[in-house]
């Protein structure tokens, strides 16, 4: 951080943040929503914009197919790297005279490198990929749990891009963890998309650790996805961890960030047929505890009519299910915590810049 | 010279014994004068049978103009030559009146009848019938329904049995009976006539009434007779008719058929509580007392809807005793048949049937064409009708509504199911007013911003079911916007809005569902079943619907699941659910309770 005639200046920061979770959890939504909860965000210092082409692209495309065409983005087929710049506003420490010691409001730009992997990448045990069958269609390559469309079956992630990927997230300097409940519920496979890459990180970056004992120096944001969805919702109601925040005016509900990680314990524990429960074990186990947050997050939010002042309880999805099985956005897109895991990556990685250039 | 010698003669016109007046007491032919001096002339001998030539004559005409208006068919008899045209017109006029005081048979028969109707149970009357014949004796009662029961111990005695010295020549016999006694034996003749009731020919005393009827009146030897007879029994009414006797056999042998209708008859008619469809038997008065052979009457009825079988017109005594208390089906034992018809149902549901009297207990269909005896017992009958129905009497108000949205095949075939159930139904229901419907049909709600409000259901207002019929055809498919369910909660909205005056204007309301999928809840519930637009409650539509009366039935593309058919499907067709490839128009009917039943033919006809 620069001192200019004392008081703290503006300050830059670059984090590399890595996106992992379990195909179909909604992280290629999570970033397309990124956008429009930066715009919807009280904070007014907060905008987001792109610093290449496809970054910029990207954020336009696909907030204009979440508002515009009300259609979810398409899942990653293949991995891809977007950076933007966050910019948004942090507390730093300024010494005052004698001594005294208070905190400054100074704005800062976190660069985001973002990596978006398709889902498969993280199954526990990578698949060798079928052969090609005649014509160029594909066979059912076991990835059952994999939400990509069926243009995937036949696309299997060669062993060395997967090595890439483990590599990269391994050299992120925070992990935004996106886990859906509902799939948990379903397929009881979260933990299977976890551990792996889990090990595959710490083999990366702990092997040679200069202190032996410590643990992976990652921020980790961890994500609960799908608040909006009526069987997560309900739980959060009917166990105490839903309130409204008195600064909505649509009064939409959430989860706050300090009873997150109990809802998420919960969330996992409903599971009967996972082990779920041991991805918050491990995330305590492998890094340090005050570098890992929960947070309940939605992409798309609560429907609320127009005609609606607020949030209504009778009438809350906003998906519709449509004849052919795929689901539609049904309403304005109001995101729950899109943006905050990713201040707070943001602001966690500068005060570590700044307590690494002190 | 013996003692009969020395009696005096009969009187020469009459012959009625003279005795000692100047006059003849029964003709009035002088028979004694005073003295004359001087020998009888043969001039005043011709003037003498002049005189009394005429006098026999119109002695003996008299009588004949009794029996026949012809002249000429007793003029042998008549003793002094064929009468003039004066002296027989003269005659005619005698005969009228010496019937004064008599009855014709019209208030005869009404006295008879009369003395009938006012028989206890078992009690009877004797009547003994004088006529040109003879005399006969008939004991005449009347059963519970009016109809008389008529016996004979003993064939009817003829008067060449009765009075031997009458001729064996029938006119000239009639001729006697009538008045014609000139040459007979006055007291023979009444010693005759004095020993009919002794002889036995005629009961000498009965436990009930007698009626001694003299028919004609007038008639000589009938009249003393017939006072011979009534003094004879004690408390015997004695009844001069007037007028030949119609039928051969005298007044009781038409008596059955002649006699006025003690008791009124009905035609039993059955009727169905508006609410509980309990079926209660009844007669609509078809002749009433006193109606005699002949009368006719004409009756409207009406047929249930959707029956078109046979019915029995039986025909039962009216005003019988009501039914006992709690029995929703007169027994057999209620009601009284005289006769049991079978009758093919006409097309029309309201329809005439004709009905003429041919004697009690006799009645005879003249319309419709077909009508033949029933030869099953009035107790099978009544052993077939069902105590309750489901068809509803009364005008109904009827809402068909559709689910449009699905590929037009499907649509198709609701709608078809309308069409036939409205075409069968206008059929049925042919009077005015009686059926008015009404068409609702739904397309998808669109959830998609500014969409969400936009109105689904298309309406044609109760009334002609034809133009319901025309704008069917105008209820055309849509695509599915929303698979997981169609606006039924708006269907249920609009039908409940639509029927909400049936009952207060004393109408059935009715209502029929064809849909493929569920409704919308009015919240998000755990099947993640999007909630409707505009609130509407389904549940409690439906409580509404039921607690207004409103009867419905629901047609499902598919028979639903077990859990579904507990859920939604069975609250709402609380009065039938049915499966669209299964079902048809008649059973969907019978479910409203718009069409009879199979199963629940009543039998009879209903009252208009």
């Amino acid at each position: 951080m620069t001192m200019t005639n004392g008081r703290p200046q503006a300050m830059r920061s670059l984090g590399r943040i890595g996106l992992w979770g379990a195909p179909g959890c909604g992280k290629t939504t999570f970033l397309a929503s990124l956008n429009i909860a930066v715009s919807r965000s009280a904070a007014q210092e907060l905008m987001i914009f792109g610093v290449d082409d496809a970054s910029t692209t990207f954020l336009v495309e696909n907030t204009a197919r979440l508002t515009s065409d009300r259609q979810f983005p398409d899942a990653t087929q293949t991995g891809s790297q977007y950076s933007w710049v966050l910019r948004m506003e942090t507390q730093v420490p300024e010494r005052r005279m004698f001594r005294r010691q208070t905190t400054a409001t100074v704005p800062l730009e976190l660069n985001l490198d973002l990596l978006d992997e398709p889902g498969r990448v993280f199954r526990d045990v990578p698949q060798e990929p079928a052969p090609a069958a005649a014509g160029g269609g594909g066979g059912d390559l076991g990835f059952d749990d994999d939400e990509d469309t069926p243009a995937d079956a036949g696309l299997g992630i060669p062993m060395a891009d997967e090595e890439n990927v483990m590599d990269q997230l391994a050299s992120c300097d925070g992990l935004l963890l996106l886990f859906d409940p509902t799939r948990e519920w379903e397929g009881g496979d979260a933990f299977n998309y976890f551990q792996g890459t889990l090990l595959r990180i710490a083999q990366r970056r702990m092997i040679g650790q200069a202190t032996p004992g410590g643990r992976l120096p990652h921020y980790v944001a961890v994500c609960a996805t799908k608040f909006d969805n009526p069987d997560v919702y309900r739980r959060a109601k009917n166990r105490g961890y839903r309130s409204f925040s008195v600064e909505d005016p649509y009064m939409f509900p959430r989860v706050p960030d300090e009873l997150a990680e109990k809802f998420f314990v919960e969330l996992v524990r409903q599971s009967e047929r996972g082990n779920a429960d041991l991805v918050a074990n491990a995330l305590r186990r492998y890094f340090e505890p005050d570098r890992v947050r929960f947070f309940v997050t939605s992409a798309i939010g609560f429907f609320k009519s127009h005609k609606a002042a607020r949030f209504q309880e009778a009438d809350f999805m906003n998906i519709v299910r449509q004849q052919d099985g795929s689901f539609q956005i049904r309403g304005a897109i109001h995101p729950i915590n899109v943006v905050e895991p990713l201040v707070w990556l943001g602001q966690s990685l500068a005060a570590s810049d700044r307590w690494r250039a002190s | 010279m013996s003692p009969a010698d020395s009696r005096p003669g009969p009187c020469p016109v009459c012959g009625h014994p003279a005795g000692r007046t100047q006059a003849c007491a029964e003709c009035g032919w002088t028979l004694r004068t005073a003295l004359r001096p001087g020998p009888v002339t043969a001039r005043l001998r011709a003037d003498f049978d002049q005189r009394l030539s005429a006098a026999r004559r119109r002695f003996d005409a008299r009588a004949a103009a009794l029996v026949s208006a012809d002249p000429g068919r007793l003029a042998p008899w008549i003793r002094g030559g064929t009468p003039d045209i004066a002296e027989w017109a003269a005659a005619v006029r005698d005969a009228a009146g010496v019937a004064g005081g008599a009855v014709g048979e019209g208030p005869a028969y009404t006295t008879l009848t009369t003395a009938l109707r006012g028989l206890a149970d078992g009690a009877e009357i004797v009547i003994v019938e004088i006529g040109p014949e003879g005399i006969g004796v008939t004991r005449a009662a009347v059963d519970r329904r009016g109809t008389p029961l008529l016996r004979s111990d003993q064939p009817a005695a003829p008067w060449t049995v009765l009075l031997p010295m009458l001729s064996a020549c029938d006119d000239e016999r009639l001729f006697q009976l009538a008045g014609g006694i000139a040459g007979l034996d006055r007291d023979l003749l009444s010693r005759y006539l004095a020993n009919v009731v002794p002889s036995g020919a005629v009961p000498a005393g009965t436990a009930g009434e007698t009626m001694v009827i003299c028919q004609p009146a007038g008639w000589r030897i009938l009249e003393d007779a017939a006072r011979h007879v009534a003094e004879g029994i004690a408390g015997a009414t004695l009844v001069r008719v007037a007028g030949r006797p119609g039928e051969r056999s005298g007044m009781t042998g038409s008596l059955r058929a002649r006699m006025p209708l003690l008791r009124g008859y009905g035609v039993v008619v059955a009727t169905i509580a508006p609410a509980t469809g309990a079926v209660t038997l009844g007669t609509r008065p078809l002749f009433k007392p006193g109606d005699v052979q002949g009368a006719e009457s004409v009756l409207t009825l009406r047929r249930a809807p959707g029956d078109r079988d046979a019915t029995t017109l039986a025909v039962a005594v009216d005003g019988g005793a009501p039914p006992p208390s709690g029995q929703a089906v007169i027994d057999g034992a209620g009601l009284d048949v005289v006769s049991l018809h079978e009758m093919p149902l006409p097309g029309e549901p309201v329809y005439r049937v004709r009905a003429v009297l041919d004697a009690p207990g006799r009645v005879r269909f003249t319309e419709p064409r077909g009508v033949t005896p029933l030869a099953r017992p009035w107790s099978e009958v009544i052993a077939a009708i069902p105590r309750r129905v489901d068809v509803r009497p009364g005008p109904v108000d009827l809402v068909c509504a559709l689910e449009l949205g699905g590929d037009r095949e499907q649509v198709n075939r609701r709608r078809d199911l309308v069409r036939d159930l409205l075409e069968r139904l206008a059929g049925e229901y042919q009077q005015p007013d009686w059926l008015r419907a009404g068409l609702l049909g739904c397309t998808d709600h669109v959830f998609a911003p500014g969409e969400e409000k936009r109105k689904v259901v298309r309406r044609q207002p109760l009334g002609d079911p034809a133009d319901a019929l025309l704008a069917l055809a105008n209820f055309r498919g849509d695509g599915i916007r929303y698979a997981d369910a169609a606006p039924l909660e708006d269907l249920l909205h609009e039908a409940r809005r639509m029927l909400a005056s049936s009952r207060a204007e004393g109408r059935s309301a009715r209502l029929l569902l064809v849909a493929g999928r569920r409704a919308h809840p009015r919240v998000l519930g755990l099947d993640k079943v999007q909630p409707c637009p505009f609130g509407c409650d389904w549940q409690q539509l439906v409580r509404g619907l039921a607690e207004s009366g409103v009867s419905v039935v629901t047609v499902a593309d598919t028979m639903p699941g077990r859990a579904a058919r507990n859920g939604f499907w069975a609250d709402v067709g609380r009065a039938g659910l049915h499966a669209l490839p299964d079902t048809s128009a008649r059973e969907v009917g019978a479910d409203l309770g718009v069409s009879l039943r199979p199963g629940q033919r009543i039998g009879v006809p209903l009252s208009a």
